[in-house]
């Protein structure tokens, strides 16, 4: 029986390093705190639900389209938002704050045109696997192997490109990377595009499993970013062992408590590893004049 | 006419809100996003005494102060160790676990059921406060007094100190200043005021329930602050009144409710972005969020 | 001596999750009314030093003896009480903040500054306010002479200075708060020429006129040798020589590991 929680939680976990990604795609050489995330989160499912059952579009076309619309609502708030902040050099917190405006502004464009209540993608027609006592369902079956092969896929080219070496080098210091003459502009639209792609792949995987509302993005969010920092904040891989690690400690609270308790223990770990380790598990403790 | 008093009212509590996310946010440059839990806890708090015991209205709001402003020790423990980022990460997770508590914890909060029925406040532990006229007196005399003691701490020597923590936290510290000591303070005179404004909702609308005192609500909050303004006193103000007044005015305009109310947070989200492009310090606010 | 550093240590992780030793058993002595010099290259841990005298770094083995008192395990904000004066790397005026406001914080006196407390002793926080205003223009004129421009620039914010100036007023800030030893972090550093002649005299007057006595960081050797009555030369984590200023950057080691000359 614990085993298919940790199952369950590591799947869970495998969709919480996405999403992580996503946002840290965006923390790491920004240094903006994106809430709104949050809102593109919803509007990918949205839109993957409307291709799905609004217009009749087969799932895998649909989410297609959802995730290159959802690139585009990511590039956007870039342009509209971050950019031109950053050009009048406004701090770190007060583009946050319009983060958080944006993301009030997505949701509920969403919901005034698509209603409050929760919705769901047919996902009936497929056969679960079964291992011994262990069942993994369809949906957790494609979370499983998409997840697993982007996240490889990701890792590989961030290491191997030269493209993965610009993106770590603009998440180190922004100064020396536009001292070396790359463009800081341009990598930021290549940023804002992969996590979009990485926000859409979360965000549809998790809801052909478990439907969708409009107010689901703040909380998956916040999971995420708890990911992200447990695992240790700076670079990208963390984000995984991250992921995996709070969603096996969230599955196990469910096992042993109930799942309404899950944010108070995802938060309670959270904030005794924040006092007890600021740098995160995989991180490093540095020395500051 | 009920209607307009009722407006006022919650424009009251809204207004005690705002000034006391001000002065941990505005002055002293720590972004917190738990203003509801305070508020929440107030509202609870006030309703145990209210229901438990025959207290004075004086006194219930005094013992509601304490206990949330006790509360807030954790937040400003917090404050000390994490910066940045990890702080707002922090505070948005208390918020989160308050909300939890509030709605698991049944036997004591009932929580999703919510508290109905909670009494009116007695004044001086005579006469019972009933109907909106002595709502309407009570929270327009507690928002005078906020206001007034809340401006006051800006202008005074401890306003000058949490604004210079704002600019240069360490340097203040290198003068001699206890920057633990000044952030409690800020925070829990913050937490307080938001708890006092929870029993005066509490009491006033007779039930409560944890939907009131989620993260959406802190971020509301938030959001009316920084429209309004940080730093000063009328910037707060300013911001509650638009938050509470837009609603209305769309209802003049005749939209139907269910897009109203997406609408007007639309706006909201729309203000907040627009604010912080042109006018980062808010409509009539004096300092920006560094 | 007015400060006694006994044998401090203290090392740091990297980021390749190695520890390293910067500060290896520093002794040094600083005399009182005189002007002290700390030398030495990038990352030798001179910063860190002054964290460690003003109380900011607490992970250090050692002793810290000023005027007598022992200063381990004393904070930061208590150590500035005692008579320790700071100015930071790049240390500026507290933007937001008016000139006079910025002066009046630096002041030991903090009457009024519990909440409400200017609201029940009005009379009590008044008298303080006004005594903190005379102290301040009392300051800037022996700074910076009879009717300088500052006395009237008191209730101008003060980013509205240029670096330099914010600089020279930094450091007359310093002396709003009755300490006897001040710690100046590259006082020239960032700063043009003009303003590097104001802080030199600055510097000899709160020696001279004020009987203060000064520790500072300067990478500009120029005006360590100008300003500076002794000179001490960290290396390798240690004081490696220590000496009157001449000697010390006439000294062929030093001029060979340090200056590369």
């Amino acid at each position: 029986m614990i085993w298919q929680f940790v199952i369950n939680g590591l799947i869970t976990g495998i969709l919480y390093s996405l999403l992580a990604i996503g946002f840290a795609l965006v923390f790491n050489t920004t240094k903006i705190f994106h809430i709104a995330a949050a809102g593109i989160y919803v509007f990918a499912a949205y839109m993957f639900w409307f291709f799905v059952a609004s217009v009749g579009l087969p799932v895998i076309p649909a989410s297609l389209v959802a995730l290159v619309l959802t690139m585009l609502l990511s590039l956007l708030t870039e342009v509209l938002i971050y950019r031109p902040l950053k050009n009048k050099k406004a701090s770190l917190n007060v583009a946050m704050i319009a983060s958080i405006g944006a993301m009030t502004v997505i949701i509920n464009t969403i919901a005034m045109f698509f209603g409050n209540e929760t919705k769901v993608i047919d996902n009936s027609i497929l056969q679960p696997l079964t291992f011994g006592d262990i069942i993994i369902t369809s949906p957790q079956k494609y979370q499983a192997l998409i997840g697993i092969t982007v996240l490889i896929i990701f890792m590989v080219l961030l290491q191997r490109t030269n493209w993965g070496l610009r993106l770590r080098a603009l998440s180190a210091d922004e100064t020396l990377f536009e001292t070396l003459g790359y463009d800081t502009k341009k990598t930021r639209v290549l940023v804002f595009l992969v996590s979009g792609v990485f926000i859409a792949l979360a965000s549809c995987l998790t809801v052909y499993d478990v439907g969708l509302d409009p107010n689901m993005g703040m909380n998956v969010l916040i999971s995420a970013v708890v990911a992200m920092i447990i695992g240790g904040v700076g670079r990208f891989s963390t984000c995984i062992l991250g992921g995996l690690t709070l969603g096996v400690l969230q599955s196990l609270t469910v096992y042993h408590f109930a799942s309404n308790w899950q944010n108070a223990v995802t938060f309670l770990v959270l904030i005794i590893l924040l006092f007890l380790r600021p740098q995160g598990i995989a991180g490093y403790k540095q020395r500051t004049v | 006419m009920e209607y307009v008093f009722h407006i006022i009212i919650m424009l009251n509590i809204y207004i005690m809100l705002t000034l006391s996310a001000n002065l941990t946010i505005g002055m002293a440059n720590l972004l917190t996003m738990c203003q509801a839990a305070f508020y929440g806890i107030g509202a609870y708090i006030g309703t145990f005494f209210l229901m438990q015991f025959n207290l004075p209205f004086l006194l219930v709001a005094a013992l509601v102060m304490l206990f949330t402003g006790a509360f807030s020790f954790l937040v400003s423990f917090a404050s000390v160790r994490l910066k940045d980022d990890y702080f707002v990460i922090a505070t948005m997770g208390f918020q989160l676990i308050v909300y939890t508590i509030l709605y698991n914890w049944t036997d004591v909060t009932r929580g999703p059921y919510g508290i109905p029925g909670i009494p009116g406040i007695r004044l001086f532990g005579m006469f019972e406060l009933t109907g909106v006229y002595a709502y309407l007196v009570l929270s327009l005399v507690l928002m005078a007094v906020v206001v007034f003691l809340f401006h006051h701490l800006v202008e005074s020597p401890f306003g000058r100190v949490l604004n210079a923590i704002r600019a240069d936290e360490i340097t203040v510290k290198s003068m001699g200043r206890n920057i633990v000591k000044f952030k409690s303070l800020a925070f829990f005179l913050s937490a307080a005021v938001a708890g006092l404004a929870g029993i005066i909702y509490a009491s006033y609308v007779s039930y409560i329930d944890p939907t009131s005192f989620t993260l959406d609500e802190s971020i509301f909050i938030l959001s009316a602050l920084f429209i309004g303004g940080i730093g000063n006193t009328k910037g707060p103000v300013l911001g509650a009144v638009f938050v509470v007044l837009l609603p209305e005015l769309l209802r003049f305009v005749g939209l139907p409710d269910s897009v109203a109310a997406n609408l007007r947070q639309i706006i909201y989200g729309l203000a907040l972005i627009l604010v912080m492009y042109y006018r980062p310090q808010g409509l009539l606010g004096k300092t920006i969020m560094k | 001596m007015i400060l006694q550093l006994k044998d401090i240590r203290i090392s740091f992780t990297n980021a390749q999750n190695e520890s390293f030793d910067l500060l290896r058993g520093v002794n040094l002595d600083v005399e009182k009314g005189k002007i002290t010099a700390l030398v030495g290259g990038n990352g030798t841990g001179k910063t860190t030093l002054f964290n460690i005298i003003s109380g900011f770094e607490k992970n250090y083995t050692g002793e810290v003896v000023f005027e007598g008192n022992d200063f381990n395990r004393i904070p930061a904000h208590r150590i500035s009480l005692m008579g320790i004066g700071r100015l930071f790397q790049d240390g500026q005026l507290m933007g937001g903040l008016t000139l006079m406001e910025n002066m009046k914080l630096a002041s030991d006196d903090t009457t009024g500054e519990m909440p409400f407390s200017s609201l029940l002793f009005p009379k009590k926080w008044k008298k303080a306010e006004l005594q903190k205003e005379l102290q301040v223009r009392e300051v800037l004129t022996r700074i910076f002479g009879q009717d300088n421009k500052y006395l009237n620039m008191l209730d101008k914010d003060a980013s509205e200075f240029s670096y330099g100036e914010q600089r020279i007023l930094s450091l007359a800030r310093l002396l709003m708060g009755g300490d006897r030893l001040l710690l100046l972090d590259e006082p020239t550093s960032g700063v043009n020429p003009m303003y590097i002649e104001i802080i030199e005299q600055i510097i000899r007057e709160m020696k001279e006129q004020e009987g203060l006595t000064v520790l500072l960081i300067e990478h500009n050797m120029h005006f360590v040798r100008k300003v500076a009555d002794v000179c001490a030369y960290l290396d390798e984590g240690i004081i490696a020589k220590v000496g009157p200023t001449a000697e010390v950057l006439d000294d062929k080691n030093v001029r060979n590991s340090y200056l590369g000359l």
